[in-house]
């Protein structure tokens, strides 16, 4: 692994730990940057490893026509290595490629004379809106224009594919036109709808995507779907769609659509799909691994996507080919969970807290204990160990039955059974201060792995046994 | 001694005593309990928005462990705290302090607090050189610097000097020293305005105006039917705002008594009574602000419907100042502060009873406060 890679793995972790307004400036810096030209890639790669904060703090960014361009379809982006398209999800690769085709279509003076217009205003500054209701007009009619002309035979298409690097940059330029050909109504939408994701899917919120979707129908039956990719893309719960259109339909006395909720659940299941496939990927692709507990939830949120998916299928009446993708997808996170957290969890828990000596043997007779602990090791078993207790709750769901509750108690039994035993050796025997220094730290560490994994009360009770042995 | 709730009469303490310290607990129930008592008997935890109400419950601090499911960091807090000498805001501090130490709160919260009590034993060193050289700098002719004072010629050069100074005082040397040691160990509670060292009551100081700011700017977002999370926001922020006007104030007090020693040092018996009576009430109107710092700062990379849970939680830790140990010009202002509060407090959700089991992710956001920078 290159210094580069440690540092953006590094950077990663930390990455809620910068204060808000270095991190502003730090965004800021790299966009700057940016517009230097030259190789661009390393810069692209942080600002990727840095996104999910970015979309929490939403820093002032540099306003340029590209990111106007975006700006309808911005909740559908998402990062990916895979080429397989994903339902109502625009792959972030497109934009620069998408972004090009705009500007060899467009008019070249226009664009630098809206640049120039835009790069004073802030993003979110009203005056944009005109601005960018230009931009979506043109961006509309001259890339539908392209994908006209290139559909006309199997040559251009090809050419266009070729000039796109890909089939799936392809279909995302089909969205993103999509898209674009009501961007005003999305970005209507997205105005009155509350700061994304949107956490409860409240009646107003429903209202509002009802709204927008009439509108949309209105100009044209088949963009009531591009909308409703959009809603979704800005839930919390995007599967909590589907008790929306029940409402929105119980409202206008209708039966809901089933063309939309056929389209919402396929955009459910292959999201799902896509995130699982996006995690593997980047266990597989990564020389360094995410530590246990972020794992581990990463993995809950696509557990908890995964039976949302699942209900919104029943709910939906859909045939059985989405509830076989659903299955495979469920198996493959529970192989995951098995890979990557349950599997040697025992064993690396008690080889980190172990780290400086034995718990058996040794020559002063303290196994070990009298060596201080290794913070290092000590951290990664406690990860280990969270990672556990939050895979037991969604174990159920995967299919592991009480195989992580099984792993819980017989690791608690064994980390308990050792430090008993140490404790027991510890039982009127002199120490240095030093190496009480030690004994202590490995006896707090343990009685803290074993609150993690059994809860407090035995953890408690090995604490008080441990202090009367060395007070003995 | 009753093991039965009761509620606090009174929701405006009238003094510190009765407010009680914030005990930093990491079983998510107790998380906003504070300590109050003369001794371990007629101890108190108090506890506002318990049980589905929003009053301010008060429990025998003894029965505690018996009637809730504590983590064990809290059941080795509650050990240290009855250890304590007193319930103050500086021992219940240092009693937390060596709790995490042990790493009974993950290993972050462990290596913050070695970190803080090793601040703690050095920030009296440093406020002893400062206030040497500021002594030496306003009270002889003779320069002295703080690289002198590290080596065995310039401390010398220092005890000649000092010397002098006792002599022009009417005091002896021995006794100039002491009572250097004295007001440094006084001040270096809350530190100095320009010592080297920050002390954690000058970091905290200096957080509480921009967090009032960062209230109001995050209240400016809420829409027409979030009343309840602007107002909360606004409370936040008035009551921000007010404790760090007060606290300057008396932050100032002390740096003026360092800025004339030789005023000081002649009125010895005076400032010493005045910089204790000031320290004290500095640490007791700032405590309590290290968890609603870290609580806002953990929530600003949130998505901001947790944001808006997460500033409940920010009320319901709100220190407020008592009535009678604020100035009479200040008792307007806080008594609108305090009866907005009263209202604002809602009731602790997702916990269930109070004696199931612990809230595992919950408890988890409490111990990184620990571990987390302020």
């Amino acid at each position: 692994m290159t210094g580069a890679e440690e540092n953006l793995a590094e950077l990663e972790g930390k990455l809620f730990e910068i204060p808000e307004a270095k991190f502003v400036q730090l965004v800021q810096f790299l966009e700057k940057n940016l517009e230097r030209g030259g190789d661009t890639t390393p810069l692209r790669l942080l600002l990727s490893k840095m996104r999910p904060r970015i979309v929490q703090v939403r820093p002032p960014r540099r306003n340029t026509v590209k990111r106007q361009l975006c700006r309808p379809f911005e909740e559908l982006l998402y990062n990916t290595k895979s080429l397989v398209p994903v339902e109502g999800r625009i792959p972030r690769t497109a934009i620069d490629a998408v972004y090009n085709l705009y500007e060899e279509e467009g008019d070249k003076g226009q664009i630098a004379a809206i640049e120039q217009d835009l790069v004073v205003l802030p993003v979110d500054d009203p005056r944009c809106d005109a601005i960018a209701t230009k931009i979506w007009a043109q961006g509309a009619v001259n890339l539908r224009s392209l994908m006209v002309r290139s559909a006309r035979d199997s040559m251009s298409k090809r050419d266009l594919i070729d000039k796109l690097k890909g089939e799936h940059i392809y279909k995302a330029l089909g969205d993103i036109v999509e898209i674009l050909e009501i961007a005003d109504i999305v970005h209507s939408m997205r105005k009155q709808l509350p700061p994304r994701p949107i956490q409860t899917v409240s009646t107003g919120v429903i209202k509002v995507i009802g709204e927008h979707m009439d509108k949309a129908t209105k100009f044209a039956p088949r963009k009531a779907e591009t909308l409703l990719l959009v809603a979704m893309a800005c839930l919390e719960r995007p599967w909590e769609i589907m008790e929306a259109l029940e409402k929105l339909a119980l409202e206008q006395k209708k039966i809901v659509d089933p063309a939309l909720s056929a389209l919402a659940v396929r955009a459910l299941v292959t999201g799902a799909e896509q995130q699982l496939e996006t995690m593997r990927l980047d266990l597989d692709g990564n020389e360094v691994k995410p530590d246990s507990e972020f794992l581990a939830r990463q993995i809950a949120d696509l557990a908890r996507t995964m039976l949302g998916a699942k209900s919104a299928v029943q709910s939906s009446g859909q045939g059985k080919g989405l509830d076989r993708q659903l299955e495979r997808a469920r198996r493959t996170l529970r192989d995951m969970v098995h890979v990557n957290i349950l599997n040697g969890a025992d064993k690396s828990i008690l080889a980190n807290v172990m780290a400086g000596g034995s718990f058996v043997t040794g020559a002063t007779g303290l196994g070990g204990w009298d060596q201080p602990p290794d913070e290092s090791k000590l951290k990664e078993a406690e990860q280990r160990a969270i990672a556990l207790r939050l895979c037991a709750r969604y174990a159920e769901e995967l299919g592991l039955g009480g195989e992580a509750e099984e792993k819980l108690s017989t690791l608690q039994e064994q980390l308990t059974g050792l430090t008993g035993g140490m404790i027991e050796s510890l039982h009127g025997r002199y120490m240095s201060s030093k190496q009480r220094g030690s004994v202590e730290a490995h006896l707090f560490a343990s009685v803290r792995l074993v609150e993690l994994l059994a809860g407090p009360d035995v953890a408690n009770d090995l604490r008080l046994k441990g202090i009367a042995s060395l007070e003995a | 001694m009753t093991t039965s709730f009761a509620t606090a009469e009174k929701f405006w303490p009238l003094t510190f005593g009765e407010r009680g310290v914030l005990v930093p607990f990491t079983t998510p129930l107790l998380a906003a309990g504070r300590i109050r008592g003369a001794d371990l008997k007629t101890a108190e935890i108090l506890m506002p928005g318990l049980a589905g109400g929003r009053g301010t419950y008060v429990i025998p601090w003894k029965s505690v462990l018996e009637m809730f499911k504590l983590t064990v960091h809290d059941r080795a807090l509650h050990e240290a705290i009855c250890e304590a000498p007193d319930f103050s805001p500086r021992q219940i501090r240092l009693a937390a302090l060596r709790v995490a130490q042990l790493g009974l709160a993950g290993r972050a919260a462990s290596g913050a607090a070695r970190a803080l009590l090793q601040r703690e034993d050095s920030l009296e060193l440093v406020a002893r050189f400062f206030l040497t050289l500021r002594i030496v700098e306003r009270m002889a002719t003779e320069p002295l610097t703080l690289a002198e004072l590290g080596t065995a010629p310039g401390q010398k050069k220092a005890g000649r000097i000092l010397s002098g100074i006792a002599s022009s005082l009417g005091w002896t040397y021995d006794q100039l020293h002491e009572r250097i040691d004295i007001w440094s160990r006084t001040v270096s509670q809350v530190g100095l305005a320009e010592m080297p060292t920050e002390a954690m009551a000058r970091k905290l100081i200096n957080r509480l105006k921009p967090l009032g700011d960062q209230f109001v700017e995050w209240g400016k977002g809420e829409t027409e039917d979030q009343i309840d999370g602007a107002a909360d926001a606004q409370l936040a922020s008035d009551i921000s705002r007010e404790t760090w006007r007060l606290a300057t104030e008396y932050a100032t007090d002390i740096d003026v008594t360092v800025k004339q020693p030789a005023e000081s040092l002649r009125n010895w018996d005076g400032t010493l009574r005045t910089t204790e009576r000031t320290v004290h009430k500095l640490l007791w109107i700032l405590d309590g602000w290290e968890q609603v710092v870290k609580l806002w700062d953990q929530a600003s990379h949130r998505p901001r419907e947790e944001q808006r849970s997460m500033l409940r939680d920010v009320v319901r830790h709100l220190p407020v100042v008592p009535r009678d140990e604020l100035p009479s010009t200040s008792q307007d202002v806080w008594s609108g502060m305090v009866n907005s509060l009263r209202k604002q407090i809602r009731p602790i959700s997702g916990e269930g009873s109070l004696t199931i089991g612990i809230d595992f992710d919950h408890m988890l956001r409490l111990e990184k406060l620990k571990g987390a920078p302020l």
